[in-house]
């Protein structure tokens, strides 16, 4: 549980994907989200399918993750496929039942709705998959470094996202470390009717929220001592490397946009 | 942006975590303490900086840790119950500028600003699902079924948490000032 949360859904690896920018990576994903709503026919969706399936390939990351990764939205699909069926009624009548017909319009748009799920779903769970979420964080905060001159706290913000990530297993051992001493003094965690079973965590949630008060002041301190002044002509550990790859990455998807365009429905 | 407010924002979305992973079974819907992290950001760290550690909360789960009620990722963007995550970030800059702006102190003033913070969660939650099922998945619920979906099922537990809440932040808000750098600090007289 613990280790799970440090790194999320990231599977290391040494492909292609794994070793892209993060920052190649987040503009990839935004024009391929452009990429999949640009999507209106057969011939266009199967184009975004094939290169879902081919960018799948290149990752290495076994379907199994990618299936799992997909599960939330699956039932969300299927809804949606049932609803888009039942309810459109354009074109042809494919199948006719007394209390139900099967349209031609209301099946294709059942299956290009889903379609456009699974697509999004499949590639952007890729982002998560193959990247940290530190390099994630690294990535968004120099694309949207830009942001700075409206007085954004892009810098201060991404700081505070790489703090929170490191401080939510110290938190979550410092809950069960209370919630045991509690449970030393007789508290009831896990029976009893709901409005006792809420009392007993404020014994719990009084102590983490006054020692992580403590916690954030002693950090602060910390780094005011070794002297961070924000980010300002500030050095970093992790340096982002923007390779060969990365332009040909960025440039494939904009050809891919610009067919699309071309070749959907107007 | 002082460092202080920078780690006090972290902890407070790394607390948001922590109270959605602590879940209590109740029949029908699994309910979390993740709310209670709301109004307490709102509260205690004030308006901006309240909707900053939710802001930050949404956007660690966003890049990929499993830090929301079921997983992370991206992709929770499509999920329909996107928007009650947000409406927590607007929940919480609201409660902080009510509570702070009218220097609240009584319980019933501050529970009826939750109880106001949690209306918003609501709006901002029950529009995004409506307009998700509409756009995303173009399967437009009619707005009875949205309001019984989003609103009447998760209400009655929520509205326990807001008391539960008003309670913790009246017990827990005195005991910190010290942090805040509200409190004026006495020296000891120099004895000559």
């Amino acid at each position: 549980m613990l280790d799970n949360i440090i790194i999320g859904q990231y599977l290391p690896g040494q492909s292609v994907l794994h070793r892209m920018d993060p920052r190649a990576k987040l503009s990839a994903i935004f024009l391929y989200i452009i990429v999949v709503f640009l999507a209106n026919n057969w011939l266009t969706y199967a184009i975004v399918g094939v290169f879902a399936l081919f960018t799948i390939a290149l990752s290495r990351v076994s379907l199994r993750y990618i299936y799992k990764g997909m599960k939330p939205v699956i039932l969300i699909v299927l809804f949606t496929f049932i609803l888009q069926v039942l309810l459109t009624r354009e074109g042809a009548v494919l199948y006719d039942l007394r209390w139900f017909k099967l349209y031609d319009g209301g099946l294709r748009q059942g299956i290009f709705i889903s379609l456009r799920l699974l697509y999004l779903v499949m590639v952007t769970s890729l982002l998560t998959l193959t990247t940290k979420p530190l390099d994630i964080t690294d990535g968004l905060e120099s694309l949207l470094g830009p942001l700075k001159k409206i007085k954004l706290p892009v810098h201060e913000f991404a700081l505070m996202m790489s703090i929170a990530l490191r401080f939510i297993p110290t938190l979550l051992q410092e809950t069960e470390k209370i919630m045991k001493a509690q449970m030393a003094r007789g508290a009831e965690f896990t029976t009893g009717p709901i409005l006792q079973r809420l009392k007993a965590f404020v014994p719990l949630l009084i102590p983490l929220f006054i020692s992580s008060f403590k916690r954030a002041e002693d950090l602060a301190l910390a780094m005011e001592a070794r002297g961070y002044r924000g980010g300002e002509g500030r050095t970093r550990l992790r340096v982002l490397k923007w390779t060969g790859k990365d332009t040909i990455a960025l440039f494939v998807l904009v050809v891919l946009a610009v067919g699309l365009y071309v070749l959907r429905t107007h | 942006m002082k460092v202080k407010n920078i780690s006090f924002v972290a902890m407070f979305a790394a607390l948001t975590a922590i109270g959605a992973f602590i879940k209590i079974p109740i029949p029908y819907i699994p309910f979390t303490l993740q709310i209670v992290a709301v109004y307490l950001s709102g509260a205690l760290l004030g308006a901006r900086l309240g909707f900053f550690s939710q802001l930050c909360y949404i956007a660690i789960g966003l890049v990929g840790v499993p830090v929301f009620a079921d997983g992370g990722g991206f992709t929770y963007v499509l999920k329909p119950s996107f928007g009650y995550l947000l409406g927590y970030a607007i929940a919480a800059f609201v409660g902080g500028l009510l509570i702070h702006r009218y220097r609240y102190t009584s319980f019933r003033a501050i529970f009826l600003s939750n109880l106001f913070s949690l209306f918003i969660v609501y709006l901002i939650g029950c529009a995004w699902l409506y307009m998700a099922m509409k756009w995303l998945l173009q399967a437009p619920l009619s707005a009875k079924q949205v309001i019984v979906t989003g609103f009447l099922l998760p209400v009655p537990g929520d509205l326990i948490l807001c008391l539960f809440s008003t309670l913790l932040i009246m017990k827990i808000s005195p005991q910190i000032n010290r942090y805040l750098g509200k409190e004026n600090k006495k020296w000891a007289k120099p004895s000559l």
